[in-house]
């Protein structure tokens, strides 16, 4: 195949799958833009290697195993900046336990209401989104990827390169930090 | 008995993935004798279930519509 008919198939796929990459880009970076940075690292990359491309798997999986690639490499480079500091124990713990104790402030109060329903409701939806925004960036996207992730803690810990030990801290902080928000912002004012 | 510190750790750790048999029998122990750490494990099932659809949802955050067209606009021009 020649460099333009090339070119023509390479732009029907930005076309037909740059929506859906930006989507998948978006939940496992955490931010629009940098997610739009990867995918058009993708298809540039695409676009020098699509020779290599001929005869083998389906577009889509073939775009998606060099995305994919490049969110590891994403994920990697901002590996310095996720481990749970010793001093940050003592700061965060403090808003919500005294001596392992609840605090009276933090302390879980009752939910009435059928939380069947919750997701199909628009105002909890935009209140679970805005407690989701008020998390550290690199906590929000541990707990995305506990949830997309199939292959269960190791693959994320090696993804994310930190410990499970400080996998765990993490989840437990943004639980505790996530509780307490959708608390005080919709099961008390309901 | 652990702390409600540590039941709450123990508690996210189940949920990602499993706790030892001496674990599972502290915080066993602890939720049947604590109202607030009760309260907690079923507020903290219901966040799983509510994060786990809503991190599945597929459709697009706010902006991303319009971010995805000028996106691909941006690439054409970019692969010629």
């Amino acid at each position: 195949m020649n460099d333009k008919d090339n070119r023509h198939e390479l732009s029907s796929w930005v076309r037909l799958y740059t929506r859906d990459m930006l989507a998948w880009a978006r939940r496992r970076t955490g931010d629009l833009h940098s997610a739009e940075d990867l995918v058009q690292e993708t298809f540039l990359a695409a676009a020098e290697k699509i020779d290599s491309f001929k005869g083998g798997s389906q577009p889509k999986t073939w775009l998606y195993g060099i995305l994919n690639n490049k969110i590891a490499e994403f994920y990697r480079q901002r590996a310095a900046h996720r481990t749970v500091q010793p001093e940050d124990d003592e700061t965060f713990d403090r808003m919500f336990f005294d001596a392992g104790h609840w605090t009276a402030e933090a302390i879980p109060g009752e939910w009435g209401g059928e939380p069947e329903h919750l997701l199909d409701n628009d105002d909890f939806n935009r209140v679970l989104r805005e407690c989701l925004d008020r998390l550290p960036r690199h906590w929000h996207l541990c707990m995305t990827m506990k949830y997309l992730e199939g292959d269960g803690t190791k693959k994320v810990c090696q993804d994310l390169g930190i410990s499970t030990t400080n996998y765990w801290q993490i989840l437990h902080r943004t639980k505790l930090q996530l509780r307490q928000c959708l608390e005080l912002h919709w099961f008390t004012k309901q | 008995m652990i702390s409600c510190r540590k039941a709450t750790l123990l508690i996210e750790k189940r949920d990602a993935g499993g706790l030892t048999l001496a674990e599972n029998f502290s915080l066993g122990i602890h939720t049947i004798m604590c109202e607030a750490c009760k309260r907690y494990e079923r507020q903290s099932q219901l966040l799983e279930t509510l994060l786990e659809r809503h991190t599945a949802v597929s459709a697009p955050l706010p902006g991303e519509n319009a971010a995805a067209d000028f996106l691909v606009q941006t690439i054409l021009k970019k692969i010629g």
